[in-house]
């Protein structure tokens, strides 16, 4: 049956048609297009690669930044602990000293008090020797001028010395 | 789609009787009108001419004899027959078969018993019946000019396309050139790439790239209404030749693991190896007989059951009248949507079947026991 059995003519055209086809299509369509797809792949791989890349880097950078920002804040915590810890040194030893100062300001004042009282204590006495000394003066004028009231000079000057 | 499918073939089964016996009917007052297995099988097979609805066109016819040259005219002269009963003044021209009769006396063409022609010399084909002499057809038949048609469709369609790869380098594809880089991509990362394997897949592509949009592009012209009914890739020497560069090729870059395993299959004992020889070495040839057989029978049943459907109509019209073409036109519609798949997925078939067989060639594996060819 014709229609299962080739023409020889028929196939030798064919042959040669798809072989030509085949060499023309392979140098101006397939390659180009084929090497085009290839390189268009490749790039896109590229930059994928790139991206993902960026983003590891990105990644690291942040986590870099992080430890950073952490030892900063850890650096100010650490440098306000100490300034809080020598303000209350400065203020303790403020405090001390304005006490030492205040007891030694009390101590003279007690020594100033102490003299003066020594001191009012000497006049005092010196005074009592001296009304001592008048009043025998009186005494003895008084014993001198009418002899026996001298006991009622003595307790008017006793009297006048209380008021003092 | 399947349904629709089988509705038909029930269809057209139950109404074949009638069918033949309406053609001599129709003979009577209007040869024209009739449609039944010979004008089916004309549309199946080569045609010197080529006719466009209602134009004929003619195509040069090239024969060569060997021996003594060529004879060259225009298939127009097919139709004159001259007071001998030859055309051209030499040849038989039957049911679209051109031979070389055998005269008798008076110069007529010789009839046998049966009122046949008898043939002196014929169209030579692949295998020569009868031991007749022969001459070559080399004319520019149907089936040659749709392929040099769907030819030169592809090399504008292709490269056009890449030379808008040159054009657009860097840049996302636009028109023809998005539409065809689908299609190439599923063919590289889908059909070859998988069959061939990643390390040799390369240097087939332009071949399987040619033969899946040759293919697939004939396909779609002979579904193409009043284009010559072209029936390129359902031509027997077209899938012949396809079958045969694809077997040519994988002889020619097979590797020696591919031999080793046809004609001394290693790791059996040697009965075992002797029988394999045989069943290795015709499956060599199998193989490509089988690419060259599923083609050409897939499409040329397409066109043979669409042509039937309209068959119908011509058969039934002196009994229901016109109204049985609406049906077949439907029917018709059905068949060419499904055909237009087939197309599709014979071009893949082939392509994929034909990268397996490359693939089998160049493949390496040590572990070749692991796996039964």
């Amino acid at each position: 049956m014709d229609l299962l059995n080739p023409s020889i003519g028929l196939v030798v055209w064919m042959t040669i048609s798809f072989l030509v086809l085949l060499f023309v299509l392979r140098k101006f369509a397939w390659k180009p297009i084929l090497t085009a797809l290839h390189e268009r792949e490749s790039g896109i791989e590229k930059a994928l690669q790139s991206a993902k890349e960026a983003e590891l880097r990105m990644a690291q950078l942040t986590a870099d930044n992080e430890a950073l920002l952490m030892e900063a804040r850890k650096e100010r915590d650490q440098l306000l602990k100490e300034a809080r810890a020598a303000k209350d040194a400065i203020v303790q030893e403020a405090k001390e000293q304005a006490k030492e100062q205040a007891a030694q300001l009390l101590a003279q004042a007690r020594e100033t008090i102490k003299n003066e009282q020594a001191r009012v204590v000497t006049d005092l006495r010196n005074q009592v020797a001296q009304f001592s000394v008048e009043i025998a003066e009186r005494i003895l004028k008084e014993k001198l001028e009418e002899g026996g009231q001298h006991h009622k000079v003595v307790e008017q000057a006793l009297n006048e010395m209380s008021l003092n | 789609m399947r349904r629709i499918y089988l509705l038909v073939v029930l269809v057209f089964s139950q109404f074949a009787p009638q069918l033949k016996a309406a053609a001599p009917a129709q003979e009577v007052h209007a040869a024209e009108e009739s449609f039944g297995t010979p004008e089916i099988l004309h549309h199946i097979s080569d045609d010197f001419g080529l006719h466009i609805g209602p134009f004929s066109i003619p195509l040069p016819v090239m024969l060569y004899f060997p021996g003594q040259g060529w004879d060259v005219f225009s298939s127009s002269e097919l139709h004159h027959v001259d007071a001998q009963g030859l055309v051209h003044g030499k040849y038989a021209y039957h049911h679209g078969k051109l031979t070389v009769p055998v005269l008798d006396a008076a110069g007529q063409p010789k009839l046998d018993a049966e009122g046949h022609v008898e043939v002196e010399a014929q169209e030579a084909r692949l295998i020569n019946l009868g031991g007749k002499a022969v001459f070559y057809n080399f004319s520019v038949t149907k089936n040659v000019f749709g392929m040099l048609l769907s030819v030169l469709l592809l090399l504008l369609l292709f490269m056009a396309s890449a030379k808008a790869y040159g054009r657009r380098t860097g840049q996302a594809p636009k028109g023809l050139q998005s539409l065809l880089e689908p299609l190439i991509l599923f063919v590289r990362d889908d059909v070859v790439k998988p069959s061939i394997g990643e390390k040799h897949y390369r240097r087939f592509m332009p071949l399987m790239l040619t033969i899946f949009f040759f293919i697939w592009i004939n396909n779609l012209l002979g579904l193409v209404p009043f284009l010559g009914g072209l029936n390129v890739t359902g031509n027997i020497a077209i899938t012949f030749a396809l079958a045969a560069v694809v077997l040519v090729v994988q002889l020619a870059v097979a590797n020696k693991n591919f031999w080793g395993h046809i004609f001394w299959f290693p790791g059996v004992p040697v009965p075992v190896k002797l029988l394999l020889l045989i069943i290795e070495f015709v499956g060599l040839l199998t193989k490509p007989f089988s690419l060259m057989i599923r083609l050409f029978a897939n499409i040329s049943a397409g066109h043979i059951i669409i042509m039937s459907i309209i068959g119908i109509t011509f058969a039934f019209e002196s009994v229901v009248g016109h109204t049985v073409g609406v049906v077949t036109s439907l029917f018709t519609v059905a068949m060419l949507i499904l055909e237009l798949l087939v197309a599709a997925i014979q071009a893949y078939i082939f392509t994929l079947l034909g990268s397996l067989m490359l693939g089998a060639a160049v493949e390496e594996h040590d572990h070749s026991h692991e796996h039964a060819h």
